[in-house]
């Protein structure tokens, strides 16, 4: 809720900046980026409301580097990032629930620098998705761990508090959509006994699908 | 561009905000109750009372196939038919308080274990009740309420009502019946349904299922397969200590019943004949219950019904209080006293096949006797044939004796513990000790007979007996087990506990170690893939 209140606070605030933000555009700029910050993600599907009813929180870091100048404040960068994120939750009372997700993207950046100490930008990335999944209560412990593919879209609004020709800083806030493969999961008990297992079948709970929209706040320096 | 810019973030912002609230559904904050397993004909079942489904693990090929069939909120109870083919679960259902949940009555619920894939039948009926007795035939189901006191969920609770269901027939406004027994003050405490029986004389020549209710100091009679009819209420009491029913047999063939109650003094004999109704209530019924005490007369501890090779029903009672075993005709009430020296309290006959029984076993359970006694029922019912109990003498103390399936054994408990048990083969009168690693917690036979199954919780081993030449081996399981059983097609599903389901399932007590399979997660299969 606080996250979702900061980036309406944030567009509203843009809303006003923006009309009388009519100061020229910085030509030179660093095109080299970092970002570190905090994210978010919505998780709606059926299979990830099984498992929790709170949502995907993390941290998201990235690098981007300016390709192609497609005009005096347009830009195209490629970019490539990581995000960690987390969700706990709890079923039937007893089951205690974990999902891990780490997600690998690369993907374009296109930037419009409205003005020297703000940016606009839509990206549109591509990856894969490791989400762990852990279930414990009442006695047993079953995880799985499973690989499927992603793609996600944002639009972000950079704002600059250090905005020189060899280095910017400042802040990014993003809001995208994850769309991510469902993949099927299926709990296995590690018992990590050395004897010889007799043959398993484990059931498959389903597919989890964890799509959802994002948010995040992040930290970002240009040089 | 800065104009377009800002308006798609701004609508960006407002879709995201949009789909960022979410209710989640509720069945995922139930509270769980996971009934079972309870064995069927090849499958093994599961109620889940949080996701509203059964879940049936089919061992019949050399792959578990896993199916679910949804019922109503809240399951609480739940019973195979006679056949094992079909399941019967009692739903509470709930009245939606919060958001999520549904307005449900309480329904009965049967499933068809038969055909995968078969919703399952509902049956409204309308109180909360948590036991349910089955007709032999399955054509019959009376639900009813335990003892188990007021309704926390609830307001009023009739203790005394029942609801009679048709199986044979869809749910309707009048499928199932309401009704209400008449009391005496007591509640029921359990309920036998009679196989059909056609009562003699009667102009209603239809076989019928008539309803045994068992209260303290009554004994109720209803005609099942006409609900709407008067019930008939036999009083038991004597003044003394309440007179409570604990056992029915039925002989279909002369449409009686034999009742065993506690601080009786005699068997109870409920013979049904038919009498003409009333014309002018439209709910009088068409029978009367005759009763007679056939004269066990020291207070009935145990009894046995058979049909011997002659057709006639021998009712088998033992009396402690004067040391003897009655044979009783159950269609003249004539009887043979055998004296015996031990306080009997168990009876077991055993039978060949489908053929008549020709042997009975007496054990002194409760006074720990380490005497057991054999008798020949062949020619009981020759009065011109001496009958006598043979003395199978134990070395230790027998706390439990169990018939094995189809055979002439029986498997006898020395220790409260159950860990000191024997075989009993009754052919030669001579009993195995066996010695197991711990408590004997979970045990079944083989449909055939042929072996012992058996498992303590915390040993990872499954244990068999073949009862051919009693050799022991065992099975080293994965995981300590909980519950063992056995399917009719001599599959052995060994049951592990837990919230996602585990079991282990041994083709046969031959199979090896490689021939075997764990099935985990059972329990949560298709979890995600359930309907909101």
């Amino acid at each position: 809720m606080r996250m979702i209140l900061i980036g309406l606070g944030l567009g509203l605030g843009l809303a006003f900046a923006l009309p009388v933000a009519a100061a020229p555009v910085t030509a030179a700029a660093p095109d080299d980026e970092v970002w570190f910050g905090g994210t978010t993600r919505a998780l709606r599907s059926a299979s990830a409301n099984a498992l929790t009813e709170d949502n995907l929180g993390g941290a998201v870091l990235g690098y981007a580097r300016e390709v192609v100048v497609l005009g005096q404040a347009l830009a195209l960068w490629a970019e490539t990032g990581m995000t960690i994120d987390t969700a706990h939750g709890a079923m039937f009372q007893v089951l205690h629930t974990r999902i891990g997700v780490t997600d690998l993207t690369a993907g374009l950046r296109v930037r419009y620098q409205l003005h020297r100490r703000i940016a606009a930008s839509a990206r549109l990335d591509a990856g894969a998705q490791r989400a762990a999944i852990e279930i414990s209560g009442g006695g047993a412990l079953a995880t799985d761990t499973t690989w499927g593919a992603l793609a996600s879209a944002a639009l972000a609004i950079d704002l600059l508090a250090v905005a020189g020709p060899r280095f910017n800083f400042g802040v990014r806030a993003e809001l995208g959509y994850v769309r991510a493969q469902a993949r099927s999961i299926k709990l296995h008990s590690d018992t990590g006994s050395p004897a010889l297992q007799l043959p398993l079948m484990d059931a498959a709970l389903g597919e989890l699908d964890l799509s959802g929209a994002t948010f995040g706040v992040s930290l970002v320096g240009g040089f | 561009m800065r104009t377009i810019l800002v308006s798609m973030f701004l609508v960006g912002l407002g879709a995201g905000a949009g789909c960022w609230s979410d209710d989640r559904p509720v069945r995922w904050d139930r509270e769980r109750v996971v009934l079972g397993p309870i064995a069927l004909k090849s499958q093994v079942a599961y109620v889940d009372s949080a996701l509203d489904r059964v879940v049936l693990v089919d061992v019949t090929g050399d792959t578990p196939v896993i199916s679910h069939t949804a019922i109503g909120r809240r399951a609480q109870y739940a019973v195979p038919s006679a056949n094992r083919h079909q399941l019967f679960v009692i739903s509470r259902g709930e009245q939606a308080v919060f958001a999520g949940q549904i307005d449900e009555a309480p329904k009965l619920w049967v499933v068809d274990t038969q055909n995968a894939g078969t919703p399952a039948v509902g049956y409204t009926i309308g109180s909360p009740f948590d036991r349910i007795a089955v007709a032999p035939d399955g054509k019959l189901a009376v639900a009813y309420f335990s003892a188990a006191g007021t309704d926390p969920d609830g307001f009023f609770r009739n203790p005394n009502e029942l609801a009679v269901i048709d199986l044979a027939s869809p749910p309707s406004e009048t499928n199932p019946a309401l009704e209400t027994i008449r009391s005496f003050g007591a509640v029921p405490a359990g309920i036998s349904l009679s196989p059909p029986m056609v009562l003699a004389g009667s102009a209603d020549p239809t076989p019928r299922t008539f309803a045994f209710v068992l209260s303290a100091n009554t004994l109720t009679v209803l005609d099942a397969t006409h609900p709407d009819r008067h019930e008939v209420s036999i009083r038991l009491d004597l003044g003394g200590a309440a007179v409570v029913p604990r056992e029915v047999v039925f002989a279909p063939k002369t449409a009686s019943a034999y009742v065993r109650s506690d601080h009786a003094r005699d068997v109870l004999q409920v013979l049904l004949e038919a009498e003409q109704p009333s014309g002018t209530d439209l709910h009088d019924n068409d029978f009367r219950a005759v009763v007679a005490e056939l004269g066990a007369g020291g207070g009935p501890t145990d009894i046995a019904v058979y049909d011997d090779a002659a057709g006639r029903r021998i009712v088998l009672a033992s009396t402690p209080d004067t040391r003897e075993i009655l044979a009783i005709d159950a269609d003249t009430a004539q009887f043979r006293s055998i004296p015996v020296a031990d306080p009997i309290d168990r009876i077991l006959v055993f039978s060949e096949g489908d053929g008549a029984p020709h042997k009975a076993l007496f054990a002194s359970v409760g006074a720990g006797g380490k005497r057991l006694y054999e008798l020949e029922l062949d020619h009981l019912s020759d009065p011109l044939a001496q009958v006598q109990l043979t003395p199978i003498v134990l070395d230790q103390p027998v706390r439990d004796v169990v018939p094995v399936p189809g055979r002439d054994l029986a498997l006898v408990v020395h220790d409260d513990a159950r860990t000191v048990i024997g075989v009993l083969d009754l052919t030669t009168t001579s009993t195995s000790p066996l010695l197991g690693v711990g408590k004997l917690d979970s045990y079944d036979f083989s449909p055939d007979g042929s072996h012992l199954v058996g498992a303590t919780v915390g040993v990872s081993r499954v244990g068999f007996v073949a009862l051919d030449n009693l050799h022991p081996t065992d099975f080293r399981l994965d995981d300590p087990p909980l519950h063992v059983l056995t399917t009719a097609n001599d599959k052995v599903f060994v049951d592990h506990g837990g919230p996602y389901g585990h079991a282990t399932i041994i083709p046969s007590p031959s199979a090896g170690r490689s021939d075997a399979v764990v099935l985990s997660g059972f329990l949560t299969a298709d979890l995600f893939d359930q309907e909101h």
